[in-house]
């Protein structure tokens, strides 16, 4: 019977693409990838050897642009990505809002909610492979480490420096010179609306040499630590945590070869 | 009381006991888009106690998380200029911008800060799942807000939602897409990213035909639109931010209000006596296959090659009242349109000006705790006129057509003659002894726009031109516009569909036959010998057969390229053999019934 994911995650579409898998993936947003590409995640840069063709073909392919580090840029990768997605629309239903999560005799029943309203249907197991585990939203609470909004900025001068730490913010690099990724630690509770005014205020305080380091982009998803990547909520429905990965192709490859986190 | 629901596209109603609300508020607004975001901020400070329910984690839509943050026509003035000035001294000083734009996380900003501050409350990640009426009156809302059901309250409620999902759920009626299929217009595909020099950047290009109504089309639309970002994703992927966050359909759900406005009607001349505010456009229709379009849009857009022709046009209050309830607005592109004024009535500055107007009507409304019909028009308009919403020498904005007939014989006989082919053909009680004069003139450009001019006006002596330019071929191709201008050919066919007699009938078999007719030239005829068709049962037996021999096995394949595709690096076509293959069938299915 059919196994259903919640989270349209790289993880997710690894399953999805795998030729035998019964798998619907269903998401809130209109995009894949998004727990990576939107988080502005950091991404582990160490070389990475897939398991599967289907990876290496979009490494390989991706390494032909000429990215300044391509598989360090999330947003590049589920770019390519959907090449293969776009051949199996019926395995994902993006939009979509779970409103109602019942256990039935054989799976479960989910009632969803879509732009043509509402729908019912059933699936064996299930899977939240959302970061804050929405299916379990108290049981994901307590699973978070760390929870950042990260931003991106980019440098609109030519002479302006940039530190690596000031206030309460971490700054790393981007992916090219003129970039650079803040980081800003938030309570685990806090929501999108107040963590962003948080951070703007306090970039609108960055040192002078800092003036032309300017917000290109605040991450539309938070970035998470979490404790514990497999978490079983009740028999066949399991949380899987999408971020317990070094990259987004780790992500994606241990999706379609099964493999773990 | 009841609680109606979208079931599989349908509304649902089923009665439910007094429902326990969690909240309660005067204004409720369910999607803070374009339109919404304005709303909700008017009417908080009308006084109102607001709250806006959104599914995206931030305001303002296809201008913010949809990443169109450049303004296309619309007219000055309103609310939305002060939230402008203040998103653009922000977007200035701490984000990156460049060509003094508005950066779009600053706009969201700017509009939460203001509802906020008016004393509104903001839900994200919010989804509106049903509605609680008694009888015609809305008394409250169910609303997923991150995972959890919540029952809202409100006096007034504000369809914010493009695509008037709100409004459908109630149970309004709404109208989707063209007559021939029901398609809307093309939906875009956008993108965001610093550019080399450091500024934003965005691109947007159509990705193809999507229902925004059904769920699975829409998930198949995404995924082909996301792919064709491929394209060129070296030239600006070092620099991307995102892809458009929430889908980009231009047009969604049309619903019915108490007045809907009618591309009919404009051409006709006709205007309201008491707006709220003004559009302010050209007919910015993405659609390409005009053949399948309505008569009066092919008469504007094919014949006269109108598209770039810009106008104001008058909008009243009853657009946005939902019929059939006391308290139920729409806000946004969902408006009371047709399908044809749909392309000109979405531009954002006046969406926002129109969610100032709903946002202060709700405020009024709640206020008096009274039926949205009975506020005080004058309060409104008013009010309108203090934030500058509405300005009454808007009305004489636009272009205009020429009336002196010299002049017209001028334009007539030169490479721009839309202007002169539109006001002529649609006035031939002042011109049509000149234009029939015009025929026989040496000057190819003079007699064959007469014969478009006299054809638009329906006058029987333009079928022998008309049918000369169809046997010659003539791909002359106007400036009148600046861009999408339209082969005079294509005016002749579609023309020629229109006029009775059996010769038009003869020459468009004829030339259907030709073997290497382009897309644009072939769906013309189709359309032009299926109308004629219709009206002629003798001549149906005849058609039937060479169209079905034209579209039929091995038939040539007839492909689409949809608008600013091939900025991708993509180009992105359409199927439309299929698709001509199906209205044939259709029609000749129809014919047969008969």
């Amino acid at each position: 019977m059919k196994k259903v994911i919640i989270g349209p995650t790289f993880y997710a579409a690894g399953q999805a693409l795998q030729a035998d898998n019964d798998v619907l993936v269903i998401g809130r947003n209109s995009s894949i990838g998004d727990e990576w590409s939107y988080s502005y995640r950091q991404i582990d840069s160490t070389p990475f050897m897939p398991d599967s063709e289907i990876t290496l073909d979009l490494l390989t392919e991706l390494s032909g642009l000429s990215l300044t580090s391509p598989e360090e840029n999330a947003l590049a990768v589920s770019v390519m990505l959907y090449k293969f997605l776009e051949k199996i629309p019926e395995k994902f239903k993006l939009w979509t809002e779970i409103e109602l999560i019942k256990e039935v005799e054989d799976g479960y029943e989910l009632t969803l909610y879509t732009v043509s309203g509402r729908e019912v249907i059933q699936c064996g197991e299930l899977i939240d492979n959302t970061p804050d585990a929405r299916t379990c939203p108290d049981w994901g609470q307590s699973n978070i480490q760390a929870k950042r909004l990260n931003m991106v900025v980019s440098n609109c001068g030519d002479d302006s420096e940039l530190v690596s730490e000031f206030s309460e913010l971490t700054i790393r690099a981007g992916r090219t010179e003129k970039e650079a990724v803040v980081e800003y630690k938030v309570d685990p509770k806090a929501a999108m609306m107040e963590a962003r005014k948080q951070l703007l205020e306090l970039w609108q305080q960055r040192p002078e040499k800092m003036r032309n380091w300017k917000i290109a982009s605040f991450g539309a998803e938070f970035d998470y630590d979490l404790s514990c990547d497999i978490y079983d909520i009740q028999p066949n429905w399991k949380f899987i945590n999408p971020l317990a990965f070094a990259s987004p192709a780790a992500a994606f490859d241990a999706g379609l070869t099964g493999g773990g986190c | 009381m009841l609680l109606s629901e979208l079931h599989n596209g349908e509304t649902v109603n089923k009665p439910i006991a007094n429902p326990i609300f969690d909240v309660k508020c005067d204004v409720l607004v369910a999607g803070l888009g374009t339109a919404g975001a304005l709303a909700a901020i008017a009417a908080a400070e009308a006084g109102a106690k607001v709250i806006g329910v959104e599914r995206l984690k931030m305001c303002g839509g296809t201008a913010t998380a949809g990443g169109v943050f450049g303004y296309y026509y619309g007219l000055p003035g309103g609310r939305f200029e002060q939230v402008d000035a203040t998103c653009l001294e922000l977007s200035n000083e701490h984000f990156v911008a460049g060509n003094n734009n508005r950066h779009p996380y600053a706009k969201s900003h700017v509009q939460e800060q203001a509802i906020i501050t008016a004393g509104g409350e903001i839900m994200y990640e919010t989804t509106l799942v049903g509605i609680y009426l008694a009888d015609d009156t809305i008394r409250g809302v169910k609303v997923i807000s991150s995972g959890k059901t919540v029952n809202i309250a409100c006096k007034v409620l504000i369809d914010g939602s493009g695509d008037g999902e709100v409004s459908a759920a109630a149970g309004a009626n709404f109208t989707l897409g063209r007559q021939l299929d029901g398609q809307p217009q093309p939906f875009s595909s956008i993108r965001v990213f610093v550019t080399e020099n450091q500024h934003l950047g965005l691109a947007n290009f159509d990705a193809g035909y999507v229902l925004p109504n059904d769920a699975e089309d829409l998930t198949r639309g995404l995924l082909k639109a996301n792919a064709l970002h491929r394209g060129g994703l070296e030239n600006f992927g070092d620099g991307l931010l995102w892809v458009t966050l929430p889908p980009g359909p231009r047009e969604g759900r049309l619903i019915e209000c108490d007045i809907r406005l009618r591309f009919s009607d404009f051409i006709n001349g006709e205007r309201c006596k008491n707006p709220i505010t003004y559009a302010f456009s050209n007919f910015d229709s993405h659609t390409q296959d005009w053949a399948f379009e309505s008569d009066e849009v092919k008469d504007w857009m094919v014949s006269a090659s109108l598209w770039g022709f810009t106008f104001s046009f008058p909008l009243p209050k009853e657009i946005m009242y939902v019929k059939g309830f006391t308290n139920l607005l729409c806000a946004g592109r969902n408006i009371s349109i047709d399908h044809d004024m749909a392309s000109a009535v979405r531009m954002q500055r006046g969406l926002q000006k129109l969610g100032e107007a709903a946002g202060l009507i709700a405020a009024f409304a709640s206020h008096d705790n009274t039926d949205i019909r009975n506020i005080d028009h004058a309060e409104l308009v008013a009010a309108m006129k203090a934030s500058g919403a509405l300005n009454e020498a808007h009305q004489f904005k636009g272009d205009t057509f020429e009336t002196d007939p010299a002049k017209i014989q001028d334009i007539l006989a030169s490479d721009a003659p839309g202007n002169a082919i539109w006001q002529a053909g649609k006035n031939l009680d002042q011109y049509h002894d000149m234009l029939i004069k015009n025929l026989d003139s040496d000057d190819k450009n003079l007699a064959r726009n007469s014969a478009l001019a006299l054809g638009l006006g329906d006058d029987k002596a333009a079928i022998p031109k008309l049918i000369e330019i169809v046997r010659e071929r003539d791909q002359f191709e106007p400036t009148s516009s600046r861009s999408h201008n339209q082969r005079r050919i294509l005016g002749a066919l579609h023309l020629l569909g229109g006029h009775d007699g059996p010769e038009a009938i003869a020459a468009l078999l004829d030339f259907i036959r030709v073997p290497d007719l382009d897309m644009q030239e072939f769906s013309h005829t189709l359309i032009a010998l299926l109308t004629l068709g219709d009206r002629h049962l003798t001549h149906q037996a005849e058609i039937a057969d060479v169209l079905s021999e034209c579209l039929g096995e091995g038939c040539a394949e007839y492909k689409l390229l949809l608008k600013n595709s091939s900025s991708t690096g993509y180009r992105a076509f359409v199927d439309m053999t299929k698709f001509m293959q199906r209205v044939l069938k259709e029609r000749l299915q129809q014919w047969s019934n008969l």
